[in-house]
């Protein structure tokens, strides 16, 4: 068994340089939703499929299809219309940031944001784009007076892009790590 | 007539009546103790699971499924496909964001017990339950290339003391048909029980790992070239490869990052997971095996309460005068009633009990059978708020299906029992 794992590491380390390229899955309807509480701050990044927030994946060709993702780049940017903290945590948008490959070129992500963080967009741009798979990343930053009472979040996601049919959520929190699949009918992320 | 001499007569009746009675309350009892047995190995083996690893943000394997790779990662059930470069492993650890990095590396086993090469890192980040640290009930880390550090389970099923040598065999052999007996080692530290996978796992450093398969070759040895523990230790031990590596992030939200940054990694197809969230879809999968016990549970019940059932119905005609007797002493219909229901109540509240102590009994046996047989370690506690629930709506039910029997006594006519029929 032993030799077979040196072996297998072997021909591993031979292959690695040709080794494939790997591609995520992509997955209409689906979205991904990372959130992780430190302290008092609640950070969250939404990874949506193009085709859940506007309906389309191509690069945007007539200045209808720019409005709507002009618009619904607004609308992911307003995090509190988003994600409903219980009132009593006390949470409040800091810092929201949306991304796509679709919007490239007119800086749209760029204006509310305070702090950079275009390695993961850039590189993702660069993948999807040859996939023909657009995606928004959305990156958002909330502070809460009182994390004690962060018990759930309430996703308003659904509500606002009707395509959306579900987001696979991932939490990391000071009593671990969970996951649930939050859809229009069940859009609660319990802490 | 009060209330209380009715449940006296019932008591009174049911001990009459001792063998089919005992025998029901014994089939009531048996249900309620799978029940909340059933319950309670659920909830112990998920907290059992849950507890196993805590405070590791990632776990990174050779790209399988992220439930197997927790699988032989953390609990020591099954094997890895492929393993990690070394290479590979250097470039995870030198990532921005990783705090630290625990190699593990598997493959061995030391009299059915799995070995793990690791680092000394392991003893310093390793968690479980709620953040434990592993702690040592004697001896300490390895610090020798031929130091091995065992978990109590191993300890005790083998008698280790700290000292002792150890031999470790190749592969997963348990007859230890090819073992590495040229290259001893000996128990430098016992970990105290933790409860989990590591109370069943020897430890040693990758070092080690490494240097029993210097004259080792696509899994067996290779003639004329043995080379002795002392010449080895003189050798260049870098592993060529670890199974797994436990990974700490410098912040929480840095582990989807870095997790995302490492399945995309081009150098070699590697698969990092979140502990948690695998352990959850393990617990997923199951789900369709939970519900399945939870509906034979609830059958269970209703067998058993049907029993109850049965009994008192076919008792009513065997005391028919007993009843017309109670009758005509001036009992009304409602005290018949009354009296059949307590005899019902008695049984239910008498088979919980009887049922409770009954899985006490059978934990008390069953506990170090299931920790030493499947690593599954079931806490005896007192029944939870949950269990009483349950029990309560047992006896409730058992209330409630006695109500038919004392509706047919009620029924039963005063000069049924009394006029002989021919």
């Amino acid at each position: 068994m032993r030799g077979f794992g040196v072996l297998a590491g072997t021909v591993l380390l031979a292959a690695a340089s040709t080794a494939p390229a790997q591609h995520g899955p992509h997955v209409h309807g689906q979205g991904e939703l990372n959130v992780a509480v430190e302290g008092d701050t609640v950070i969250i990044e939404l990874i949506a499929p193009g085709s859940d927030i506007v309906g389309f994946e191509h690069a945007p060709e007539t200045d209808a299809d720019r409005a709507a993702v002009a618009a619904a780049a607004g609308k992911l940017e307003d995090g509190e219309r988003i994600f409903a903290f219980p009132k009593a945590a006390g949470c409040r948008l800091e810092e929201a940031e949306v991304e796509s490959e679709l919007m490239d070129g007119d800086g749209h992500g760029d204006e509310h944001s305070e702090e950079h963080a275009h390695e993961h967009a850039d590189k993702h741009s660069d993948e999807h784009s040859e996939e023909g798979h657009a995606e928004f990343h959305a990156h958002y930053r909330f502070r809460c007076s009182a994390p004690a009472a962060l018990d759930s979040v309430d996703v308003r996601y659904f509500a606002t892009f009707s395509r959306a049919e579900e987001l696979d959520a991932r939490i990391i929190t000071s009593r671990g790590q969970g996951a649930a699949e939050l859809t229009p009918a069940a859009p609660r992320l319990a802490f | 007539m009060n209330r209380f001499p009715i449940i006296a007569l019932a008591v009174g009746s049911l001990i009459n009546r001792r063998l089919t009675a005992g025998l029901t309350l014994f089939a009531l009892a048996v249900s309620m103790m799978l029940v909340l047995g059933v319950e309670k190995v659920r909830n112990e083996a998920k907290a059992s699971f849950a507890n196993t690893i805590s405070g590791t943000d990632l776990i990174v394997g050779a790209r399988s499924g992220s439930v197997q790779l927790l699988l032989y990662s953390v609990f020591r059930i099954g094997n890895a496909t492929n393993n990690i470069s070394w290479n590979g492993y250097q470039n995870i650890a030198r990532r921005p964001g990783v705090a630290w990095t625990v190699p593990l590396s598997l493959g061995d086993s030391h009299r059915g017990y799995k070995v793990l090469g690791t680092t000394g890192d392991y003893f310093r980040h390793y968690r479980y339950g709620k953040k434990r640290n592993l702690a040592f009930a004697s001896g300490q880390p390895f610090d020798d290339l031929f130091d091995a550090v065992v978990g109590w389970d191993v300890a005790q099923a083998l008698g280790y003391k700290e000292g002792d040598p150890l031999v470790v065999a190749h592969g997963l052999g348990r007859q230890g048909f090819q073992t590495h007996k040229d290259k001893p080692f000996r128990v430098s530290g016992i970990l105290a029980k933790t409860g989990t996978a590591v109370d069943r796992t020897v430890h040693v450093s990758l070092e080690a790992i490494e240097a029993i398969h210097v004259d080792w070759k696509s899994g067996a040895r290779v003639p004329g070239m043995a080379v002795s523990a002392d010449q080895v230790r003189q050798m260049d031990l870098t592993p060529r490869t670890v199974t797994a590596v436990l990974v700490g992030t410098e912040t929480r939200f840095g582990a989807f990052g870095l997790m995302r940054s490492i399945n995309d990694y081009r150098g070699e197809p590697l698969l990092a997971i979140l502990p948690g969230v695998a352990l959850q879809e393990l617990w997923d999968l199951m789900g369709t095996a939970e519900v399945a016990l939870s509906v034979i549970s609830v059958f269970v019940i209703v067998a058993g309460l049907l029993g109850m059932v049965t009994m008192l119905l076919a008792g009513l005609n065997e005391r028919r005068r007993e009843l017309a007797i109670l009758r005509s002493v001036g009992a009304h219909p409602r005290h018949l009633f009354a009296l059949l229901v307590s005899e019902a109540a008695s049984l239910s509240i008498l088979g919980a009990i009887l049922g409770l102590a009954l899985l006490y009994g059978v934990l008390a046996i069953a506990q170090p059978i299931l920790d030493a047989q499947f690593g599954l370690y079931i806490e005896i506690t007192l029944p939870n708020r949950r269990d009483l629930f349950t029990l309560g709506l047992m006896v409730t039910a058992g209330i409630v299906s006695g109500t038919f029997p004392a509706w047919r006594a009620c029924r039963q006519a005063l000069a049924d029992g009394l006029v002989v029929r021919i």
